[in-house]
């Protein structure tokens, strides 16, 4: 517990990419610190909640997971709105999987705000023997493309606190700087900086419903 | 004179035919020819047939003999004076020709042959015997004109002379062979006298000499010919002697063949004796082990009989020993059962209270005005409840974690600090399954299906309210196999082979289901490891639906629909065909294809219900900026697999299969409303969502949900449903094709695309 004390900040992440990439196992590693062999097929969208702690602030990572199967974008892609933060994850040992990153990132420029962080993620770094996708051109792509990139692993953890933490930075320090205008980023936010403070105040006084 | 009389009384007395005949005449004549002389005036009269004319045709005609003039004359009738004709008899002959017709008789007179035919043989005998009497008797007063014949008799000589007159006893065959020899001593004499006359009438010596030459030439001839016919009688003789050797020696050959064919019959006859006695003997020694046979099957018999007793009275015992034993078993199983209900009663008591307890500490940690000593051993008291479940009470039925389906009993909470709850919610499910012993409703069920076949199920009010109150496990394979086939009829029974035919081929979506197979169900018994038989059905099944639909193909929740299915169905079939149920029958057209057009409508209907059904709670979540879909898209496209603990979800799922889609929404509504108290207390965006997460798992009355989904829902006609769907579905397309119409524009305005996608691997290696 603790975990869900009050908070400065909500910021909506959502985990996109072709279905079996791990997207699921990145989301309960990081909420959870839990990898699932066989964790279930996700259905639409499913969501989890971390709170993290970046300088003073206390952030509220909301992290959307959703189904990779390409007859869900329809439905999926309604809840990229209000996103601020998105990990484009694709399977470092199926090249299939890096292949329609572009698709997806059109995808999510589609849908979503287009100032939002985006981080491509090359999962299963464990499977180092099985690659397909070499690092250096994952690389390139994502630095064309304006992308944050980094290769982690759900089942020995690396870099899933790491890519995270870094995309909530990211965000966050696109928030706090106000380098985009209020009307865009602020509107992105799930809290405006007033909104913000009311809603902390509010957290602070009613800590104990958490659950 | 003396002779005439003899021979007038011999005819009427001695012939011994003609009195047989008079003292029975033959039946049949009409009139009887009457012998004259005896009595009064008898006349010799009579019908006859008679041949006359070219055509030989028989005519009856009336014969009367007229003694006078002895002659015979006939008339047409009896009564006509004037006579067709007449026979005179003195110089008639008589004869009856042996091969012409019985009673036919001729008789011959110098001019004519009269021919005539009396009823019968005898008639005509008595008609020639009488005829020949008169014959005589005219003969004998006549004087006149037969004196020639009597010259020409005493011409023929003595040998003749005897014969003329007509013996005492005169036989037919010796008159007429008399006739016979007169005629021929006439003939003969006749011939002499002629060459005596020519002898006498030559006229000189010479002649004579001549003639007496010409004769005794005649007689040389003759003798000559004589010799040549006494040699031929000789070599005749010879010959016959020959032949009469040779008869002997045939005879004697026959009187040999004779004797051996004898001596063979002897032969036979002793060796069919032989084969007699050896028959005889065999059938007698038979008869003997037969019979010794016999005495031996008797004295089997009589052991059997005994054994038999043996084994009544054996048989009699045991039957008194089961009977009292099930008496006992019954009685301690009574036992037993009022034991076990006092003991889940008593555990159900224990987990309420239990859970009880748990809240109270729940509330206590919660509570901020307690001092830290105080919390600190709210703390620890926490910890042990939680502790204890390793070896606690509730571990009684240790072996019951998961249910008959391989479920977990009590859900997995994906979240850290829910244990506490999730303790309380086992202890709670744990308490309400003990108290609801489900026996009325067994009882129904099994009166309902007590001698119904599955084709004897059919939709009826009754069936629908027992499908709402779940089916027994027991049952619910059956009934759900049942449910399938009803909806699926059309389709089987066009292709009853589809599944097996469908499977074979590899599809597209095979990747995507090889994929998907270790993510199904992973928390049921049945489908978590990876060797389990239960993943290569659900492949199977899977892609046997792929074939089947390939509008649908595979989509993911497909897999779970299909591995409950199977969970329940067990088999690949009915499962197969489950799913093409659910897809293709129950769920409404578009429902899993090409962007889920259909799902998403059902979103914005459900939204629609909420509004009207739960309105305070959805104002709530709606000025929390709540999009509820998040949550209830996952429930409507697998139907609450996964969702729901599997109490709630297969009674859910009884009704669902019955009643179709309608039913997803009842429960979908219920479950908010079940809830509609906690929700209304939390007013936060995430926090409202995090709890939409996993709340569905925390319902442990079944019982409370059910009633909610079906009653307090009401009214909730299905015409409304049908309407809204439509409506959201037809919005829904109009916005689809808006996007689209808007990203051309798009695509159409900016600039080409960078050429900065991710290039093909080949490149980037080479």
């Amino acid at each position: 517990m603790g975990s869900d004390d009050s908070y400065n900040f909500v910021f909506k992440v959502v985990l996109i990419g072709e279905s079996g990439v791990g997207k699921s196992n990145l989301l309960s590693r990081f909420t959870k610190n839990e990898f699932l062999h066989d964790s279930r097929t996700t259905i639409g969208v499913e969501f989890s909640t971390r709170t993290v702690q970046l300088d003073n602030f206390t952030i509220k990572a909301q992290i959307w997971d959703t189904a990779g199967l390409e007859r869900y974008r329809a439905i999926t892609s309604a809840y990229y709105r209000g996103a601020v933060g998105a990990l484009l994850v694709y399977d470092i040992s199926k090249h299939l999987t890096y292949e329609s990153a572009e698709r997806w990132l059109k995808e999510l420029y589609d849908h979503a705000d287009p100032h939002m962080v985006v981080m491509l993620v090359g999962n299963k770094k464990d499977l180092e023997n099985l690659r397909t996708v070499p690092t250096e051109e994952a690389k390139d792509f994502a630095d064309k493309k304006g992308l944050m990139f980094m290769e982690t692993s759900a089942l020995d953890s690396t870099n899933v606190e790491a890519a995270f933490n870094e995309v909530l930075t990211a965000i966050h320090k696109k928030v706090a700087s106000r380098e985009v205008t209020r009307g865009s980023i602020s509107a992105v936010t799930l809290s405006s900086p007033l909104g913000l403070t009311r809603e902390a105040q509010e957290e602070r006084k009613g800590c104990c419903k958490s659950s | 004179s003396s002779s005439s009389s003899s021979s007038s009384s011999s005819s009427s007395s001695s012939s011994p035919w003609s009195l047989n005949n008079m003292e029975a005449p033959p039946p049949g004549s009409q009139v009887w020819p009457r012998p004259p002389g005896a009595a009064g005036e008898p006349r010799l009269c009579g019908f006859l047939q008679k041949q006359a004319g070219p055509l030989r045709a028989w005519k009856r005609r009336w014969f009367s003999y007229e003694q006078n003039q002895n002659q015979l004359f006939y008339f047409r009738s009896p009564q006509d004076v004037a006579p067709l004709g007449r026979i005179r008899l003195s110089g008639a002959t008589f004869t009856c020709p042996l091969n012409a017709e019985s009673g036919t008789f001729h008789i011959q007179t110098p001019e004519r042959t009269f021919i005539l035919k009396a009823v019968s043989q005898e008639l005509m005998l008595y008609w020639l015997q009488q005829l020949q009497v008169k014959r005589w008797q005219h003969r004998d007063t006549s004087t006149g004109p037969d004196r020639t014949n009597t010259n020409n008799n005493n011409l023929t000589g003595g040998s003749a002379g005897p014969a003329a007159p007509p013996k005492p006893e005169p036989t037919l065959c010796v008159l007429q062979e008399l006739v016979w020899i007169l005629h021929k001593a006439l003939e003969a004499s006749q011939l002499e006298k002629r060459s005596c006359s020519e002898f006498l009438a030559a006229q000189d010596e010479q002649r004579r000499l001549e003639l007496l030459r010409h004769g005794e030439r005649l007689a040389a001839d003759l003798r000559a010919r004589l010799d040549g016919a006494k040699m031929e009688a000789e070599a005749l003789r010879r010959r016959l002697d020959d032949r009469d050797a040779q008869l002997a020696e045939l005879q004697e050959e026959v009187r040999l063949l004779e004797e051996k064919n004898a001596a063979k019959q002897q032969v036979i006859m002793k060796l069919t004796d032989q084969v007699t006695s050896c028959l005889s003997d065999f059938s007698g020694s038979d008869q003997n082990q037969n019979h010794q046979n016999h005495k031996q099957l008797q004295q089997q018999m009589e052991n059997l009989k005994d054994d038999l007793a043996a084994y009544q009275t054996q048989n009699r015992f045991l039957n008194s020993e089961i009977y009292q034993l099930t008496k006992l078993w019954r009685k301690s199983s009574e036992q037993e059962r009022s034991l076990m209900v006092k003991c889940a009663y008593l555990e159900a008591t224990n987990c309420q209270m239990e859970s009880r307890y748990l809240g109270v500490l729940r509330r206590l940690q919660e509570a901020k005005a307690l001092a830290p000593e105080q919390q600190e051993a709210v703390q620890r008291l926490i910890q042990d409840a939680l502790g204890r479940e390793a070896k606690g009470v509730v571990k009684l039925s240790a072996d019951r974690d998961h249910d008959e389906y391989g479920f977990k009993i009590v859900p997995d909470y994906e979240v850290e600090d829910m244990k506490l709850l999730a303790k309380i919610q086992a202890l709670e499910i744990r308490g309400h399954s003990l108290l609801h012993m489900e026996r009325p409703l067994l009882a129904r069920w099994a009166q309902y299906l007590a001698g119904r076949s599955e084709d004897d199920l059919c939709p009826s009010p009754e069936l629908k309210a027992l499908l709402r109150s779940g089916v027994p496990q027991q049952y619910r394979q059956r009934v759900w196999r049942w449910l399938v086939r009803t909806r699926t009829r059309t389709v089987w029974e066009r292709h009853p082979q589809r599944y097996q035919q469908s499977r074979t081929s590899p599809h597209p979506a095979c990747r995507q289901i090889q994929l998907d197979l270790h993510r199904t169900l992973t928390t049921n018994q049945n489908f978590s490891s990876p060797s389990s038989p239960a993943l290569q059905q659900l492949r199977r099944v899977l892609l046997a639906f792929s074939w089947q639909n390939p509008a649908v193909g595979y989509c993911q929740g497909l897999n779970r629909l299909a591995a409950v299915a199977l969970l329940v169905l067990q088999s690949e079939e009915d499962a197969f065909w489950c799913l093409v149920a659910l897809v293709d029958a129950i769920m409404p057209q578009d429902y899993y294809t090409k962007n889920l057009l259909a799902s998403q409508a059902d979103q914005r209907v459900l939204k629609d219900f909420m509004a009207e059904k739960l309105p305070r709670l959805a104002a709530h979540l709606e000025g929390h900026g709540v999009d509820v879909s998040l949550v209830t898209f996952n429930w409507f496209l697998v139907v609450f697999v996964e969702s729901l603990p599997s109490d709630i979800l297969l009674p859910l799922w009884d009704a669902f299969l019955y009643e179709g889609s309608k039913v997803i929404f009842r429960f979908a509504l219920a479950l908010f409303k079940y809830k509609e108290d906690d929700l209304l207390k939390i007013h936060d965006n995430v926090e409202i969502y995090q709890y939409l997460r996993f709340f569905t798992k925390t319902v442990t009355d079944s019982r409370k949900l059910a009633a909610i989904a079906f009653c307090d829902m009401n009214p909730f006609p299905r015409r409304l449903l049908r309407n809204r769907r439509a409506l959201h579905l037809e919005r829904l397309q109009g916005e689809l094709q808006e996007l689209e119409e808007q990203q051309k524009e798009f695509v159409t305005e900016s600039a080409p695309p960078l050429p900065c996608g991710p290039a093909p691997p080949t490149e980037q290696r080479g």
